[in-house]
């Protein structure tokens, strides 16, 4: 009897592999986006199967709720057949072959069962809250690592300034803009004219 | 129940399709963007099946720190690449060699 | 077998909330031209059952059995799934909602975190639509709608960080049982600046009138969902009313003390009115709210774009830092 976690993890992992080659080979960037949304779903389930529940709610809600909406937005502004062809993608093949292999081997170097084997296995966290709660990662991101926070912190802050700066469009002449100081100032009078005048036959 | 292995194995193989991806899509620029993002992604997957199991929350912590400094690499790419696209109306990389002596 | 059971009580408990839910959402919409009928001197609609109480069948039935149309040139598969994308996360938001005390389907840690994750995924349904229906009035509808609720995202969630500093928990349950003393024990008095924003940006991101410019019938015809018909249509429609019911039920829950009596510890009233079960109280504010969205939507008329954007990032959000630093003075100095 395979147990549920073990259920869960297999089925997001296969989701999460078909949404990530969705991604790479889709010729239809609208496509790439919406399947790395759909990975990025399959990966915050397999997180939090580890644990992290903080990290895998804040993955939804800063990633796809933020950053692939903005990617989304900028692929929806530009004209898909502006989008240059790879007709050469087969080409690359013998590559992935080669960089596939090259990583298996690796992987299966430094994580063969032999190495971990050395490696003692804890048993699972049986504390009041999870592991990865907002409660315990909030206390150590304040205290250890409060200076790399506050780094963070202005790493993000010189972002928001770089990305208005370089996207901020200057007004082109002739562009009507509105004046609400003009609008607030005027008055009936400048804007319309009561004319007395007789009553005029047929 | 860590399934460790399983995780490493998942985060390889992902790895892998993105650095893949980095290569058949090198022209366009908004793929790239998103190729990183997936390597990312494959990188913190590492990461949380280590924090899960050892225990230890740096692993974690270190997630954080990399999605908030991916966020905003993104978002100055996103504006670069905006920038790009009014000037020169393509997303091609190969567009982009003005300082190829 | 404990899994099994575990599976089959999480189900049943899932439709216990969803299928009410769903009644709420068809009555909400008569209520909804009920009210706007009364409140301009009309009846509203009257003519199936009794004073219009078959309405919402009658509505229900009619765009079950339309015909469903997809437009010539628009994408097939996104345009089919968009609506369901932009049902579920309004569905599945309300799995840690709580109804009482311990009447709640999933008593999440992180539920406040988990209800926001699930609203920012509201954006996908209308940007897919927008996209996929290959017209323009969709187009400009769903790019507005998008910006719109990404903007006020940020504003909702600092007024919710008020909420959690107060509270010093994500459960929401924790968060109402930390409101527990009468009426002047609840969050809106001390976080009174935050209930405002939370209000203001519910509303806007639920894209109801006077934000309604996603829709905007009268520019862009009625913005992301203009090539939808039949049931494509109706769950545009669910999905945005029972989003309207999960903000009002949410300002009650985390401002107003949620199943709380507001009379707790007063002398006589506590004693009188003890028979009032809690979720009464709580159907009894949020019934308060969703009155008051239709009420909003009777007397203001529509913003202009560029000044909701302005409204959002240039007001709101600097008030809730603001107050986020009082706040953390208040809680320092004990006051909170």
């Amino acid at each position: 009897m395979i147990d549920i976690v073990t259920l869960v993890f297999y089925q997001f992992a296969v989701i999460l592999l078909v949404a990530a080659t969705l991604v790479v080979v889709s010729k239809n960037p609208v496509k790439s986006v919406l399947s790395l949304v759909l990975a990025f779903f399959a990966s915050s389930v397999l997180w939090m199967l580890q644990q992290a529940e903080f990290l895998s709610l804040a993955l939804i809600f800063v990633y796809i709720g933020a950053v692939m909406t903005l990617f989304l937005f900028v692929v929806l502004m530009i004209n898909a057949d502006k989008i240059p062809s790879r007709n050469r993608v087969w080409a690359f093949f013998p590559f992935l072959i080669a960089i596939a292999s090259v990583f298996v081997y690796a992987f299966y170097r430094a994580f063969s069962p032999d190495n971990f084997s050395s490696l003692q296995s804890f048993s699972s966290y049986d504390g009041p809250t999870m592991l990865g709660s907002a409660e315990n990662i909030s206390s150590v991101l304040y205290t250890d690592y409060v200076i790399a926070f506050e780094l963070v912190a202005i790493l993000l802050l010189i972002a928001i300034i770089a990305s208005i700066a370089l996207s901020k469009r200057e007004v082109q002449a002739g562009r009507i803009k509105q004046r609400i100081s003009n609008q607030v100032a005027a008055d009936p009078k400048s804007r319309i004219r009561m004319v007395k005048m007789e009553a005029e036959d047929k | 129940m860590s399934l460790l292995i399983e995780y490493l194995v998942l985060g390889a193989v992902l790895f892998v399709i993105s650095l893949f991806g980095l290569i058949i899509n090198r022209k366009n620029v908004i793929a790239l963007l998103m190729c990183i993002e997936l390597m990312l992604l494959a990188v913190n997957t590492n990461f949380v099946a280590f924090s899960n199991y050892y225990h230890d929350l740096s692993g974690q912590i270190f997630v954080f720190f990399v999605l908030a400094v991916a966020a905003a690499e993104s978002a100055i790419g996103l504006a670069i690449f905006v920038l790009m696209y009014r000037s020169r109306a393509t997303v091609d990389l190969d567009a982009m060699a003005e300082l190829k002596g | 077998m404990g899994e099994i059971y575990f599976f089959i009580v999480t189900v049943l408990k899932s439709l216990l909330v969803i299928l009410p839910l769903l009644g709420a959402v068809a009555y909400y919409t008569l209520l909804e031209r009920k009210v706007i009928g009364y409140m301009q001197a009309r009846v509203g609609p009257n003519r199936t059952g009794a004073r219009g109480i078959g309405q919402p069948i009658a509505d229900a039935l009619k765009l079950l059995f339309k015909e469903l149309l997809l437009p010539a040139k628009s994408n097939k598969f996104i345009f089919v799934i968009a609506p369901i994308l932009s049902l579920a996360p309004a569905i599945s938001a309300w799995a840690v909602v709580p109804f009482a005390d311990g009447w709640v389907v999933a008593d999440a840690n992180a539920g406040v975190l988990y209800l926001f994750a699930m609203t920012s995924l509201g954006a996908y349904g209308i940007l897919m639509a927008g996209w996929a229906s290959n017209s323009r009035y969709a187009f400009l509808g769903a790019m507005r709608s998008a910006a719109q609720v990404i903007s006020y995202e940020i504003a909702m969630g600092f007024a919710l960080v008020g909420v959690l500093m107060a509270a010093g928990s994500m459960n929401i349950s924790t968060i109402v049982n930390a409101q527990s003393g009468n009426i002047f024990h609840w969050y809106f008095l001390p976080l009174l600046p935050m209930f405002v924003v939370y209000w203001i940006s519910a509303v806007a991101e639920t894209n109801r009138a006077p934000f309604d410019v996603a829709e905007g019938e009268s520019e862009i015809v009625a913005g992301f969902h203009v090539e939808y018909s039949g049931m494509g249509f109706a769950l545009f429609f669910l999905a945005e009313y029972a989003n309207m019911i999960l903000v009002s039920i949410l300002a009650a829950l985390l401002f107003l003390g949620g199943w709380l009596s507001p009379f707790e510890g007063v002398p006589v009233l506590e004693g009188l009115l003890e028979f009032i079960p809690g979720v009464i109280w709580l159907l009894l504010k949020t019934g308060f709210f969703s009155f008051l969205l239709l009420w909003l939507r009777a007397t203001f008329p529509r913003y202009r774009y560029d000044q909701l954007m302005q409204l959002g990032w240039k007001v709101l959000i600097p008030v809730t830092i603001f107050w986020i630093f009082v706040e953390g003075v208040l809680i320092l100095g004990g006051v909170i």
